[in-house]
C-alpha cells in the first residue's frame, strides 16, 4: 500500500478543497486499496467540521450567573459551606483578631436635594447612587446602580489611608439576612458584587489587620438610612 | 449571532428529514453524572461548575429564540431556566441526555419570559391580578423550534466541550478560523495568532486532529456518517460534508 496521505491532506479532503484534482485522486485510490485508519480519520474530520460548522454559543453573562447563584442560594439548592471544626476555629481565630473599625457615612448622593418636578428631579432618579464612607485606615467608596427586578449593582472602591495597594488584595463580604457574598478586591481596591437585591446590607472590608464595618445600608431606599454608618473613632 | 439554527418556517420544514442527523452525545457522561450528584447535595462548587459548562448553553438557547431582545428578559428567562433544571434534577434518569433534556427547559422559559413580556406591555401593573397571569400562562405556544435548532445547540456544545480540552494555542486558531464572522483570511488569522502564515495550514490540521481524537476517545459522537442537510455540502465524493469554514482561503 502507498504512504498514508498526511492529515493536512485528508482534512483538505474531508472539506472538499484538495489543492489539486491529483492531490483528491491520490487519496481516493488510497481508501480505494483498503485504508481503514484514513476512512476512519476522514469520518472524524467531518465529525469535527460538523460540530464547529454549528458555531460557537452566545457567552453567558456575568451578572446572569451571579442572578443564577443568587436565585439557587434563596430557593435552597446551595447549602451553607460546612468546614471541619478546626478549620472554622482557625478561620473564625483569625477573623476575631482582625481590629473592627466602622466606617463612617460622609456623603450619600441620594440624600442632595433636587428640586421637585424639575427636569433636574427625573435625571437625578436615572443616576447612580454614591455613597462615601471613611474610617482612620481608609475611604470607600461605593455606588449602586439600578438593576433589573429590584436588583442593584454594587460596586466600590476601597483606599487606604496608607496610600496605594502596591498589589496588596483583600476581600470584600456582603452580609444579607445570615448569608454573605464574598468578592476579592482588585490591586485597585475595586470590588463588584452585580445582581444584589435591594434590601439591607452590611459590609465587611477585611484588608491587613482590620476589618472595616459597613451598614446597616438599605439598597433598597434613595438615602442611606441614618444608622449607615456610625462615626468611627 | 451570525449563526441562527431552525429560525424560519422553511428551515422548520427541514426538520422532517433528519433522524438520520448524528446527534452529539455527552462527552463525559459519568462526570455528569458526578457534577449532578454534587449539585443534589448543594454543593456551590458544583453549580459553579454547572454553569461554567452548561451556562452558555442554556443562555444561548434562550437568546436563540425569536422575541426575547432585551437583555433583562433574557437573564429572566436564564434565571428561570436554572431554578426549573434544579427543581428538575430529580427526574433525569439519562445523563447522556442532559444537553436536550437542559435546551428543552430553556426553550419553554424563554417562550414563558416572552408571554409575560407580552402580557406586561398590554397589561396595567396594577391589574396584574393572578388570574390575569393565568390568562398569560394561557396563551398560545408559539411554533416549536425546529429540530435543526436543538441539533445545532447540541452540536454547537460538543464542540465547546471538545475545544476545552484543546490546548490555548490550538483553541485560539480553532475560534479564529471558524467562529469569525465575517470569517478572517490566514493573513489576519496569522497576525492574531502569532504564527507565521505559512503554518497555518499544517497546525490547523494538528489541532483538528487533537479535536477528531478527543471525540473518539469520548465517543461524543455517533459513529455513522455524517448525514446531508441543510447547510452542508457534497464533497468531491459523493458523500455528505461539512460546511466549509476555516479551509484554504490564502
Amino acid at each position: 500500500m502507498k504512504p498514508h496521505p498526511r492529515d493536512e491532506q485528508l482534512l483538505e479532503y474531508s472539506e472538499g478543497e484538495s489543492r489539486t484534482d491529483e492531490a483528491r485522486e491520490r487519496i481516493e485510490s488510497h481508501l480505494a486499496g483498503g485504508c481503514p485508519a484514513c476512512r476512519s480519520k476522514i469520518e472524524g474530520f467531518r465529525t469535527a467540521l460538523a460540530l464547529l460548522a454549528a458555531g460557537p454559543l452566545e457567552k453567558m453573562p456575568d451578572r446572569a450567573r451571579e442572578a443564577a447563584m443568587d436565585a439557587l442560594r434563596e430557593a435552597g439548592a446551595i447549602r451553607a459551606v460546612s468546614r471541619s471544626r478546626t478549620t472554622s476555629r482557625i478561620v473564625a481565630t483569625a477573623r476575631e483578631a482582625l481590629e473592627r473599625v466602622p466606617m463612617a457615612l460622609r456623603l450619600d448622593t441620594g440624600t442632595l436635594a433636587v428640586i421637585p418636578g424639575t427636569r433636574s428631579q427625573a435625571a437625578a432618579s436615572m443616576q447612580p447612587r454614591r455613597l462615601l464612607f471613611e474610617a482612620s485606615r481608609g475611604s470607600l467608596h461605593l455606588q449602586i446602580d439600578r438593576g433589573a427586578r429590584g436588583r442593584v449593582d454594587l460596586s466600590g472602591q476601597f483606599l487606604p489611608s496608607e496610600g496605594e495597594f502596591g498589589g496588596e488584595t483583600g476581600q470584600v463580604f456582603l452580609e444579607r439576612g445570615g448569608r454573605a457574598r464574598r468578592a476579592v478586591l482588585a490591586e485597585t481596591g475595586e470590588f463588584r458584587f452585580p445582581s444584589v437585591p435591594a434590601q439591607g446590607v452590611r459590609l465587611r472590608i477585611e484588608w491587613r489587620d482590620v476589618a472595616l464595618l459597613v451598614g446597616p445600608l438599605d439598597l433598597g431606599t434613595a438615602a442611606a438610612s441614618p444608622s449607615g454608618g456610625s462615626d468611627p473613632e | 449571532m451570525h449563526r441562527k439554527a431552525g429560525g424560519t418556517a422553511g428551515k422548520a420544514r427541514l426538520s422532517l428529514a433528519l433522524p438520520a442527523l448524528a446527534r452529539p452525545r455527552n462527552l463525559a457522561a459519568t462526570s455528569v453524572e458526578e457534577l449532578l450528584r454534587g449539585c443534589r447535595e448543594g454543593r456551590e462548587s458544583a453549580w459553579e461548575e454547572f454553569l461554567r459548562r452548561y451556562g452558555d448553553l442554556i443562555y444561548s438557547t434562550i437568546r436563540r429564540r425569536a422575541g426575547l431582545t432585551r437583555a433583562e428578559d433574557r437573564e429572566d428567562a436564564f434565571q428561570n431556566a436554572v431554578l426549573s433544571i434544579y427543581k428538575n434534577l430529580a427526574d433525569l434518569r439519562d445523563f447522556d441526555k442532559i444537553v436536550p433534556w437542559m435546551v428543552r427547559i430553556a426553550y419553554t422559559q424563554g417562550i414563558d419570559t416572552l408571554r409575560m413580556r407580552k402580557k406586561l406591555q398590554e397589561t396595567p401593573i396594577d391589574d396584574l391580578s393572578e388570574s390575569s397571569l393565568n390568562e398569560v400562562r394561557r396563551i398560545e405556544d408559539p411554533a416549536p423550534p425546529a429540530e435543526e435548532m436543538y441539533l445545532a445547540l447540541e452540536r454547537a456544545q460538543a464542540a465547546r466541550q471538545a475545544l476545552s480540552r484543546l490546548p490555548e494555542r490550538c483553541r485560539l486558531l480553532i475560534r479564529l478560523l471558524f467562529y469569525e464572522d465575517p470569517p478572517l483570511d490566514y493573513a489576519e488569522v496569522a497576525r492574531r495568532a502569532a504564527l507565521p502564515i505559512g503554518s497555518i495550514g499544517p497546525t490547523r490540521a494538528r489541532c483538528l486532529e487533537k479535536m477528531r481524537r478527543i471525540l473518539a476517545d469520548a465517543s461524543a459522537v455517533v459513529s455513522e456518517r455524517l448525514p446531508v442537510a441543510s447547510g452542508q455540502q457534497k464533497d468531491q465524493t459523493g458523500t455528505a460534508g461539512t460546511t466549509r469554514r476555516g479551509g484554504r482561503h490564502e
